[in-house]
This record gives C-alpha cells, sequence and structure tokens, in this order.
C-alpha cells in the first residue's frame, strides 16, 4: 500500500517542484516525466501485486479530520482503474510536454503542468479511498484541477464560459454525492466504506433516493444523458493531453465511483437495472448521432466519450440486470464487458484526442472542413488516427470490438429467458451506434487527414515532435495487442467485474476460462485478417512490379478542373442519416440560394445546437428563477446582514438543541 | 487428411462460387431481356485480366488508398472462414454471428476512407451513402440473428442457419429470411437499393466508390464483393433448403446459390433502382419485419 501513496506523492511533488522550483526549461520536463514514470512504476507494482498476486490491501492511519480515519485499500476493480490512470496519464503527460513545448506560449506552461499532475494525483488517491471523506477529498480535487485544466487558455471567452459551465455541472454533482454519502454514513453510523457495506439495508424510499443521488452525482462527471452538458464544452477548451486525461480516464471516474457503490451496497432492483440499461442507450444514441453533425474534431470526439459512456453504462446496467435475476455469470458478463470497454475507451479516446492535438497545433484549426489532405504531410499522426478511429468504430482486429463483443454477447444469448429476449431490441440499438461511429469516424478520419488539403494551413502542416508521437504510438500499440490478445485486458476486467459482482474466485475464474476461451478465437481471427492482408498486399505487390504503375490526377467523372473545395464536405457527409433522423437533431440550416439568371451570392450554413444544453436548460434555469425570485430579496450584497444572517442562524440552532 | 480436404474444397469455393454466381446473375438478365449475354465466367475472365493489369494512382492518394482493397478482401475472407461453405465452417464458436457483421463493418470502413482518399466529390458521395444505408441494414442484421439464435439456440451462423423444426419456428424465420434479404441486396449493392451496372456516377453507391481503383486492387474490390455476396447467400439457402442426401451438402449448398442467383437477376429484372431517399424507408421495413420475427420468438 505503500506504493499506492508513493504513486500519489510522486505525482504530487512533481507537481509542486514544476510549478515552484523547476519552472522552466528542461528541468521541468524531466521533474514532470520523472514524477509520471515513478508513478507509473510504483502504481503498476502494485496493480500487479493485487492483480495476479491476488492479494487485497488495507491500510489504515489515525488522521487529524474530524470523524474520520484515513484508509486506503486496493482490490482488483481499484487496481484495475489506477492501472487505466497510470498508463493513459502517462501517455497524455509525456505528450502533454511535445504539446506545451510547440504551442510557443499559447499553453501556459506551469498551470497545465501543475494541474495535470494534480489532476493525475487525486485520480490514483480516489481510486484508493475507502472512506467518504477520502474520497470526497480527493473527488474534490480531481474536479478543480480538470477545472484548471479546462480553463488553462483563459483569454479566450469561449474557454472561460466552458470552465464555468464545467465548475457548476461538477459542483451540482458533488453537492448529490455529498447528500449521498450523508444518507450512507447516517444509516450506518460511520463514514467508512466498510461500514456502508456492513450496515443494514436502507428503506425503500431512501434506496430510491441513493440511486438518483448517485446517479446524478456520479453520472454528472461521466456525462450521462442528460447530464452531459458541460462535456463537449469542456473538452475542446482544455489542451489536448489534459483532454485526453480528462475524457480518457477523468469521466470514466463517474463510472467507477457507480460501480465502487454496487460493490458495497449489492444489487439494484430489476428496474433500476433496467432503467440503467435504457438511459446507457440513450445516452449511446445520443451522443453518437451529435458526433457526426460536428465540424469541431474535438467537439465530435467528446460527443463519441458521451457515446462510449453510454456503451459501458449499458454493460453496468446489464451487470445488475444478471445481479437482479440472480444469474451471477450474467452479471459477470455485463459488469466484464463494462470494463473491458472502459479500459478500450480509455486506450483509443486517449489516442484520438492527443492525434486532434496533433492536428490543431500543425493545421492551427479545430474545423474539420479546413483540414484534409493532412495524410500526406503528417503521415505517423494520420496512421495513428486511422488505428484509434478504427479501434472506436469497434472492428475486428482491434480492442474496441472485445468489449462490445462481450456486451452483445450478453444481449443475444440464446438460452436467455424468454422474458428477457427484449435484449435483442438492444443489441440491435447497439449495432445502430456502431454502424454511427462508423459514419463520424470515417468523417473524422477520412475528412481531416485523406483528400486534398482545404486550406494553406492544412498544405503546410508539419509532423509534430517524438515526445508527442511517441505516446501516441504506444497507445495504438496497446490498441492493437489488446484487439488480438485479449487475454490479459479480459483477465483484469474479469477481476474486477468479480469485485462488483461481490463474486467469489472460483466463479469468477471459470467464466474466465469460458469466455477467453471465445474471445481467443476472436483475436485469433483478427490476426488472421492482418496475415491474410500482408499475404494479399505481397501479392499485390509482386503483380504489379511485372507492371506498370503510373500516376495521374483523380478522375473527375469528365470535369476536367476539380478544386479541393469541391471535395466532399463534413455537413454533407452524415446528410443521408442525419435526414433520416431530423426530429431529432433539429439542425438548423440558413440557406440562400442562388437567385436570378446571374446569381452572384449564395450561402448554406448549418448548425445543430446541443439540446439539452441549448433547449432544455433555459426552460429549467427560467423556472428556477421564477421559483426563486422571492428568497432572492435575502441576497442584497449588504455584508452587515450577512453577519446577522449567520449570527441568527446559530442561536436558532442553539435553541433548538437546548 | 480430412482437414486438408476440407481447406481444399473450401478454397474451391471461395475462389470460384463468387464469380460463377455473378456471371448467373448476368446470364438471368440478359435471359430475361432477350438477349444472349456474356458467358457464364465472364467475370472470371475480367478478375484474371485485371490481376495481370499495372495501376494508374491518383496523385491525391496515400498508402490508405492502397490498403483499403487489401483489408476488405481480407475481411471477406475471413467471414468465409466463419460460413458453413462445405458442409462445415472452418471454424465455429458462439458469438461469432457477430464477429461476421463486425468484419463486414471493417470492409466497409477501409473501402470508405480508400473512396475519401481520392478526394473526390463523386466518390465522397458514394461512400456517405454507403454508411448511411448500411447504418439501417445493421439493426434489421442483428434483430435477424437475434431471432435465428433464440430459435436454435445457439450464436453462432452454423447453427443458427440450418432448417429447424415447427411451423411457429418457421414463421419467425421466414420475416427473418425476408428482412435479410433486403440486408443483403442492401450490403452487396444489388438493384432496387444500388444499380452494380448503371452509368451515371450520381446515383451508384458502390460503384462510385471504387472508380478510381484498377488492376489488382480492383480485382480485389471485385472478388470480394462477390464473395460477399455469397456468403450471404449461402447463409439464406441454408437456411430454407434442406440438405439434399443425392448431393451432398455441397452440392445442395451450390444448387441452393444457382437458385438464388437466379432470383437475384429476376428481381433486377423485373424493378428499377428505388430513389435515394425511398431506400431507408425499405430499409426500416426489412427492421420492422425483423422485429417481428423476434416477437414470434417471445413466446
Amino acid at each position: 500500500m505503500i506504493l499506492l501513496l508513493a504513486a500519489v506523492l510522486a505525482l504530487g511533488v512533481a507537481a509542486v517542484l514544476s510549478a515552484s522550483l523547476f519552472r522552466h526549461g528542461h528541468a521541468a520536463r524531466i521533474i514532470v516525466i520523472g514524477g509520471l514514470a515513478a508513478a507509473a512504476i510504483a502504481g503498476g507494482a502494485l496493480a500487479w501485486r493485487v492483480l495476479w498476486g491476488l492479494e487485497v490491501l488495507d491500510f489504515i492511519r489515525p488522521w487529524l479530520v474530524p470523524g474520520a480515519v484515513f484508509h486506503l485499500g486496493i482490490d482488483s476493480l481499484s487496481a484495475c482503474f489506477l492501472l487505466l490512470v497510470l498508463i493513459v496519464g502517462g501517455c497524455a503527460g509525456v505528450y502533454g510536454e511535445g504539446y506545451i513545448a510547440a504551442s510557443h506560449g499559447h499553453v501556459p506552461a506551469i498551470p497545465a503542468r501543475f494541474f495535470f499532475l494534480v489532476l493525475m494525483a487525486s485520480m490514483a488517491l480516489l481510486v484508493g479511498a475507502r472512506s467518504a471523506i477520502l474520497f470526497m477529498v480527493a473527488w474534490e480535487t480531481m474536479a478543480l484541477a480538470a477545472f484548471g485544466l479546462v480553463s488553462c487558455e483563459h483569454g479566450k471567452p469561449e474557454v472561460r464560459k466552458a470552465g464555468f459551465l464545467y465548475l457548476l455541472c461538477t459542483h451540482i454533482g458533488s453537492l448529490c454525492l455529498l447528500a449521498l454519502f450523508a444518507l450512507l454514513g447516517r444509516n450506518a453510523g460511520s463514514l467508512e466504506f466498510s461500514a456502508f457495506a456492513a450496515a443494514p439495508a436502507l428503506p425503500a424510499a431512501q434506496r430510491t433516493a441513493v440511486f438518483v443521488l448517485a446517479l446524478v452525482g456520479f453520472g454528472m462527471k461521466a456525462g450521462f444523458m442528460p447530464l452531459h452538458i458541460w462535456l463537449q464544452e469542456a473538452h475542446p477548451a482544455a489542451p489536448s493531453h489534459a483532454s485526453a486525461a480528462m475524457s480518457g480516464v477523468m469521466i470514466e471516474m463517474g463510472l467507477y465511483g457507480l460501480m465502487r457503490l454496487l460493490a458495497l451496497l449489492g444489487p439494484v432492483s430489476m428496474p433500476a437495472a433496467i432503467f440503467l440499461v435504457a438511459l446507457g442507450l440513450v445516452t449511446a444514441v445520443f451522443g453518437i448521432m451529435f458526433a457526426m453533425v460536428q465540424r469541431d474534431f474535438k467537439r465530435l470526439l467528446a460527443y463519441s466519450s458521451i457515446e462510449n459512456i453510454g456503451i459501458i453504462l449499458t454493460g453496468v446496467g446489464l451487470g445488475c440486470c444478471g445481479l437482479a435475476s440472480g444469474s451471477p455469470s450474467l452479471a459477470l458478463l455485463g459488469f466484464s464487458g463494462a470494463i473491458l470497454h472502459t479500459i478500450n475507451h480509455g486506450l483509443f479516446k486517449s489516442l484520438l484526442f492527443l492525434s486532434a492535438g496533433a492536428i490543431y497545433q500543425a493545421v492551427g484549426t479545430r474545423d474539420i472542413e479546413a483540414c484534409g489532405g493532412l495524410q500526406k504531410s503528417m503521415p505517423w499522426t494520420c496512421g495513428l488516427t486511422a488505428i484509434g478511429a478504427a479501434a472506436i468504430c469497434g472492428l475486428p482486429p482491434l480492442n474496441g470490438f472485445t468489449g462490445e463483443w462481450l456486451i452483445y454477447s450478453w444481449l443475444l444469448r440464446p438460452d436467455i429467458g424468454h422474458g428477457m429476449r427484449f435484449a435483442a431490441l438492444a443489441a440491435a440499438i447497439l449495432g445502430v451506434v456502431g454502424a454511427f461511429a462508423v459514419v463520424a469516424f470515417s468523417k473524422c478520419y477520412g475528412l481531416t487527414c485523406l483528400g486534398q488539403p482545404r486550406s494553406e494551413a492544412a498544405r503546410n502542416a508539419k509532423e509534430p515532435s517524438w515526445i508527442m508521437l511517441g505516446p501516441m504510438a504506444l497507445l495504438a500499440a496497446l490498441c492493437a495487442i489488446i484487439g488480438v490478445f485479449p487475454a490479459p485486458a479480459l483477465y483484469v476486467a474479469f477481476a474486477a467485474a468479480g469485485n462488483v459482482a461481490r463474486l467469489a474466485r472460483p466463479a469468477v475464474s471459470s467464466g474466465l476460462d469460458e469466455w477467453s476461451r471465445l474471445l481467443g478465437v476472436v483475436g485469433l481471427l483478427g490476426a488472421g485478417v492482418c496475415a491474410l492482408s500482408a499475404l494479399l498486399w505481397s501479392l499485390r505487390r509482386s503483380l504489379l512490379r511485372r507492371r506498370g504503375v503510373a500516376a495521374g490526377p483523380t478522375w473527375g467523372c469528365g470535369f476536367t478542373a476539380p478544386t479541393a473545395r469541391m471535395q466532399y464536405s463534413g455537413a454533407s457527409y452524415p446528410v443521408p442519416v442525419t435526414r433520416v433522423f431530423t426530429a431529432l437533431l433539429a439542425t438548423q440550416e440558413e440557406v440562400h440560394p442562388p437567385l436570378g439568371y446571374w446569381p452572384v451570392k449564395a450561402s448554406f450554413a448549418s448548425r445543430t445546437p446541443d439540446p439539452a444544453l441549448e433547449r432544455w436548460l433555459p426552460v429549467l434555469v427560467a423556472k428556477c428563477e421564477d421559483w426563486l425570485s422571492v428568497p432572492r430579496r435575502l441576497q442584497h450584497g449588504r455584508l452587515q446582514l450577512y453577519l446577522l444572517y449567520v449570527s441568527a442562524f446559530l442561536v436558532v440552532i442553539l435553541l433548538w438543541k437546548l | 487428411m480430412e482437414t486438408l480436404r476440407l481447406v481444399a474444397s473450401y478454397l474451391m469455393m471461395v475462389i470460384l462460387a463468387p464469380p460463377i454466381m455473378l456471371g448467373i446473375i448476368t446470364k438471368t438478365k440478359a435471359a430475361v431481356a432477350g438477349r444472349k449475354g456474356p458467358p457464364v465466367l465472364q467475370p472470371l475472365y475480367d478478375t484474371i485480366k485485371l490481376l495481370g493489369k499495372g495501376a494508374v494512382y491518383s496523385k491525391t492518394t496515400t498508402w490508405m488508398f492502397r490498403l483499403g482493397p487489401v483489408v476488405s478482401l481480407a475481411a471477406v475472407l475471413a467471414a468465409a472462414s466463419l460460413v458453413p461453405l462445405v458442409g462445415a465452417p472452418l471454424i465455429a464458436f458462439n458469438g461469432d454471428a457477430i464477429l461476421f457483421a463486425y468484419l463486414f463493418a471493417l470492409g466497409r470502413f477501409v473501402t470508405v476512407t480508400a473512396a475519401l482518399d481520392t478526394g473526390s466529390s463523386f466518390e465522397g458521395m458514394g461512400a456517405s451513402r454507403e454508411v448511411a444505408f448500411s447504418s439501417l441494414a445493421e439493426p434489421a442484421l442483428i434483430l435477424s440473428f437475434a431471432s435465428l439464435a433464440y430459435r436454435s439456440g445457439g450464436l453462432s451462423l452454423a447453427q443458427m442457419f440450418a432448417p429447424h423444426g415447427g411451423p411457429s419456428a418457421a414463421a419467425s424465420a421466414i420475416l427473418a429470411l425476408g428482412s435479410l434479404f433486403v440486408v443483403l441486396l442492401a450490403e452487396n449493392s444489388r438493384i432496387p437499393i444500388d444499380d452494380p451496372n448503371t452509368h451515371l456516377e450520381l446515383t451508384m453507391i458502390h460503384e462510385v466508390m471504387v472508380l478510381d481503383h484498377g488492376g489488382p486492387d480492383l480485382a480485389f474490390i471485385l472478388h470480394g464483393a462477390g464473395l460477399k455476396l455469397v456468403l450471404m447467400t449461402s447463409l439464406l439457402v441454408r437456411l430454407i433448403l434442406p440438405e439434399m442426401p443425392a448431393v451432398g451438402a455441397v452440392g445442395s449448398l451450390v444448387l441452393g446459390l444457382a437458385a438464388a442467383a437466379v432470383v437475384i437477376g429476376l428481381v433486377e429484372s423485373s424493378m428499377a433502382r428505388l430513389r435515394l431517399v425511398r431506400v431507408p424507408q425499405l430499409l426500416v421495413a426489412a427492421i420492422c419485419a425483423a422485429t417481428f420475427g423476434l416477437i414470434l420468438t417471445l413466446r
């Protein structure tokens, strides 16, 4: 357990040093990378001991905070998330050094480094926290560090707006969590997690309250629809390595919290479990549909994070369905699918955010319509983006498929009870989500990296430095390895799922044996696709070697002077799909068609506002303002009267206690 | 020895069945139109000719354009190993049906990105349509798979696509069959969803995406497309056609494929391509049929 403290401490010390003594140049860089490496080694060793050594570690010390003890603990669930934090965060942190250096002062180095390391440290502490107070301390530190990262470039008004929106949302979430822990703590008589688990069951009404509070509190961080409103604003605003860490691991901490609570409090009822599945599917469909229509590629990635959170939540809900129906094997399958997808999403989403950052720096814009043709000038970045895009679509030789396959296997189990066969509808929705992901990411990759450059900046783009490419390559390699050889990742996912479902070791390992055999065949076939591709590639080369290969222009279908601007645009690419779902997307179009015999000017603009943020929230806020207009009179800005309130309140409390 | 024979006969099917099936479709259409038509083996001759040719690459393209045909053929070949082409599949396991669907998705992804790599607005348009229509075909495919899996008690293609007794099972199978037939037409760019022989780029879907490919690349694409048609058709054939003892497993499959080719040829001769805005409606109808089939298994 000293290892976890060492990891947190290494990150914390590096954070402080990078902001105080070693602010500039190589020293800062060495401090950051050294801190990350030390944390990765310590945390990795700890995770290894817990996951493969089958130890469960506990560390309890008295603490100065009243009513609390300093209680850390690591089980497989914590170890799994710790590993993810350290790998994804480590890659993003190393990349960040290159990113900061290449930004020429646009990204303020000192806050970017400091808040990033604090974010890492708080997440490492969070997964180990075993008492509500420590958990909340880590949670709030994480939330504030992320706020610091989002508002790094606070010179821009849209960044300030995104930062405040995020701060507001995260505090609503934290408020719910405080209420949640207060409820649980009152029932258990202590704020220790172990006391929560041992406490008598709550009455039905309070159970519902706990469920709702947890859903809002953790869901606000994870981005369940319609609580996602901050996500698509904050991710594009943050520097890319921070978005990678936020999207790859921080929002998944919301799911960690949910699963930790399940592990403590036990199964939820069947209707609640089905609600979770439905919420997950709604989130997934919503996220990917809005991802398709974005023209800012970081916004597209942020919406796709919402989609993936939805898929993970679906898996969690399915696990709960398994628990509620008394089938441990189904519970294990659902949770392990969710956790495997969490791991996978952490890897490919951070990879995509990192490459998005590289492209943003090279082209100077996040607008898909201004990119294009980058694969010629940035072959490495674009090649890695292609791997990430294929992985996020869940295509077979890569890791995205493995987690989704487990969830499909749950939904399409032939031996499932008759009543549960409606699960097939969920599978169909998941299929739509997968197909829409192909739309979104063939657009994101295809229109950004392929074709002809649509702007002068795109034509002159430069490959980023190796310190940025190295971490991206590592993440891409992990995506490919898990896809072809899923056994280790599946082992980790099952071990963690066993914690969530509260199953004993033998039950977990028998389930693991079954599914790792099947998933092994999937990986084998993925390797087969790679081998066949290599074979066909060499066949093609030897065939072409004998004949000539010539170069020419793209076939313009008879038109001889095509320009880059005539390429298919990102706005029109998803239109065949979005036309079908006009009612859902409510895209606003402003059309000025060419008029008259000699038209001079014509324009077309389309925009798809987020319904939750721009349509529903204003209504809610207006309602709240109505309700609160009376108590608002108390808020007049005179300090003396505020002090009077405080003393009056104290007197009332004292009188009440007498 | 047994394995060797299996693999050898598999290879025969994978190499020969696609061109012959395409040849039969063309022949049927010619016969209906009162023409003689090209020989049945013409697609095979075309493929061989293309393999011997050189290639012209657009200066806009990168390695993605060259990788597309290779990976899409490899994906379809891997999918072929899951389909019982010679009585039994090469590989079968619980859940291979999902892998089958996603291998096609892989093929689609690389074809689409290769098309976008040319920077041509026509190919971009084709790519856009391809991903749109396939995303509506996806739920129909999965729902049909689900009802077939419930009917047969296994999530493996070899198990799901086999005749299973009972009139109620037959009803759900027929609905799944209808739905899958529409998916087959959509996935393989046949009339009424797409016209492989059209000469106007603006109306094409699949063919417009491969406008710039030539030589061995085009051969790979054509063979992959044919093989995809063979795979999906042979699944449907196995669903309705019991194994005839007189001709054996392979024989009955081959006969079924030939019959299916004639049916597809007749469909193509008897109707025109739908307007593009109508295509989603047809696919939604397929989703509904698959949902009804699923509901029938719920009892």
